[in-house]
């Protein structure tokens, strides 16, 4: 029944078809490879603008010379041979975004991964594009809640901060991004996954267990294998980035996980050194700090004039033997609003998530945390940096003051208490509640060991029984002295139902 | 400290070795200039260098290299036309023509000039056409 109008359509669309020639600005191939081209011609060939081969993969322009230009390929290279015509496009390389690349896998030019079908997306966005200005730009105000005690307690991180994740290899940095990104179910946050040259295999567990953990309804996950073209790493973060950005215009929240930037300045550095650019410092360009910051500096928090949306970037740095003074991690600790640095020792003493809290900043978050945490945290820290001091005095002697010994128990207890499971984040009330009870004394007397158990009850005990104090919370977002005594009240009847049992 | 010899210099200097010698001095000149390549072992520069020296040697001459490719051989017409066009568009040259017969193009015209090039040939129209549908 539809057979005449399609043929109506056909027709209409071959009509408005135009035919014109135009004269294109071409150069020709000198050499290839290692992922890179030299091309002579292309007079007028601009800097990071896309040039396309005959076989219709993409390069980019990254070098202009007197007599030729190099190229960075984005596709297969051994298709490419001496003397093929390179024509220049006059646009800067963009990526699909939208609405639909949520749930799905792709790869650094935004083409799908994950066998689902083509992703039908009208707009592009450029992958590299200027950061929002300081007018368009409000204070970070609003929390990003990551489920984990130690860091929404001591590490706040802000909607539109960049928080530096930080620490050797097999230390639970990705554990803590990924938890990040579980948390945000029902928060309205957008989140986008870049893996940068990893593992495929580790990749497809993420995956797995984003989609297990339901967060997949709201995630993108950008991939570059180590398989891939190295090209590919180096684009993927600015690909996740612009894909972030398109939520951020529209007025959303947005969280970006890069994972990690030490393998996309090493891929940078790779192209570079092909390529002839002068090396620097431990053999990096002189342009990677750059590199970082202009990636880094398109997470914002934009006012309500401009949409209100945020963009927080979570980007990860692998140290090598906890060496933090490395040319990498000192450029990234120094654009970024603060660091969540995690300790291989630490971790090993079964302290996880391994956060070393002296080390660990957050320079923007305080303002984003919500009353209530800030009252519960205020003396955590504090508590916490105390102990520090007198726990290698406590290995020794015995015979303590009793003010001396009360700290060193809270202490441990505090150690204890921001201990927490992986794939278990937990809600900003559960959190607070937890963190009252340490703060205020109330679990003085339960013994160490047995607070991990006591604690997950707790929780347990405040969604079955406890509903009440959770909503109040909820509602105050403080401890109001009405909160707090119901808070109180809840925590003694527990105390009470585990003192019988 | 010795500066690597560039390709584009090796290219000008052949240029001038050449310039106004007969074909017996030419034939000298080329084999100790290869002598030269090799003792340096810069032969791996050859194509580069001769894509060079032709630049250098039809801007010195005034010469237009323009490279007409069709999918068949063009009739007195269309390489009248083609010859029109270059010289109204790139006037006092003297035109270097050079033909190819390319079948992947199935029809139409392609001529490039230095770095630009006009592509009317009909496996580009069907790529735009493609193009044009699926936006549409």
């Amino acid at each position: 029944m539809n057979k005449d109008y399609i043929i109506e359509q056909l027709k209409k669309q071959i009509e408005g078809f135009e035919s014109s020639v135009s004269e294109e600005s071409v150069g020709t191939v000198l050499e290839v490879g290692d992922g890179v081209a030299r091309i002579s011609g292309l007079a007028g060939a601009m800097a990071s603008e896309m040039v396309e081969f005959p076989n219709g993969d993409l390069g980019v322009v990254l070098n202009l010379e007197e007599d030729q230009v190099g190229i960075m390929l984005l596709g297969d290279m051994k298709v490419i041979k001496e003397g093929d015509v390179v024509k220049s496009t006059g646009k800067i390389l963009s990526v699909p975004v939208g609405e639909k690349m949520i749930g799905r896998v792709v790869d650094a030019l935004g083409m799908p991964l994950d066998g689902k079908g083509e992703i039908k997306t009208d707009v592009r966005y450029p992958v590299e594009k200027i950061a929002p200005g300081v007018i368009t730009r409000k204070s970070v105000h609003q929390p990003l809640q990551t489920g984990i005690k130690a860091i929404d307690a001591l590490i706040p991180v802000g909607r539109g901060q960049r928080e530096l994740i930080i620490g050797d290899r097999q230390t639970g940095k990705t554990a803590v991004a990924i938890d990040t990104i579980i948390n945000q179910k029902g928060q309205g946050v957008k989140c986008i996954y870049v893996a940068i040259g990893q593992k495929e295999s580790k990749v497809a567990r993420i995956v797995s267990m984003l989609e297990e953990a339901g967060a997949m309804e709201y995630t993108t996950v950008v991939v570059a294998g180590a398989a891939m073209p190295v090209s590919l790493s180096f684009m993927a973060p600015y690909t996740g980035t612009a894909i972030g950005e398109y939520f951020m215009d529209k007025g959303e929240d947005v969280l970006v996980v890069h994972d990690d930037l030490s393998k996309h300045a090493a891929a940078y550095r790779q192209i570079s050194l092909i390529l002839r650019r002068p090396p620097g410092r431990e053999a990096y360009p002189g342009d990677v700090f750059y590199l970082h910051s202009r990636l880094l500096e398109r997470s914002a928090k934009l006012n309500e004039e401009n949409g209100g949306g945020s963009l927080t970037a979570l980007p990860i740095i692998e140290t090598q033997g906890g060496d933090v003074s490395a040319y990498i991690p000192t450029n990234v600790i120094s654009i970024t609003d603060g660091q969540i640095y995690l300790e291989s020792d630490l971790f090993y003493k079964g302290i996880r998530p391994a956060l070393n809290v002296g080390l660990s900043v957050s320079r923007v978050g305080s303002s984003a945390q919500i009353k209530a945490m800030k009252q519960v945290a205020g003396t955590l820290r504090l508590d916490l940096a105390q102990f520090r001091e007198l726990e290698a005095f406590a290995q020794f002697g015995s015979d303590l003051d009793d003010k001396t010994k009360k700290l060193i128990e809270r202490g441990k207890r505090g150690v204890e208490m921001l201990k927490q499971a992986q794939y278990s984040p937990l809600s900003v009330e559960h959190e607070v509640a937890a963190l009252y009870a340490l703060t205020r004394g109330h679990l003085d007397d339960v013994a160490v060991e047995d607070l991990v158990e006591w604690e997950k009850n707790f929780h347990d005990y405040l969604n079955n029984e406890g509903k009440a104090v959770i909503d109040s919370l909820q509602q105050e977002k403080a401890l109001t002295p009405a909160v707090e005594d119901l808070l109180k009240e809840y925590i003694q009847k527990y105390k009470d139902i585990t003192a019988i049992a | 400290m010795s500066v690597r010899i560039q390709p584009k210099q090796y290219a000008q200097l052949l240029f001038e070795l050449t310039k106004g010698k007969t074909e017996n001095e030419i034939t000298l000149v080329l084999s100790d200039f290869v002598k030269v390549l090799r003792k340096k072992h810069h032969t791996k520069y050859l194509h580069h260098i001769i894509r060079l020296f032709e630049d250098i040697y039809n801007k010195e001459n005034n010469i237009l290299s323009v490279k007409v490719e069709s999918a068949e051989p063009l009739d007195a017409e269309g390489d009248k036309n083609i010859a029109d066009y270059v010289e109204k568009t790139y006037p006092g040259k003297e035109i270097f023509l050079t033909k190819k017969i390319v079948p992947q193009l199935k029809g139409g015209v392609m001529i490039r000039v230095g770095d630009k090039m006009i592509d009317g040939s009909v496996v580009k129209n069907i790529v735009k056409f493609r193009q044009a549908l699926r936006i549409g």
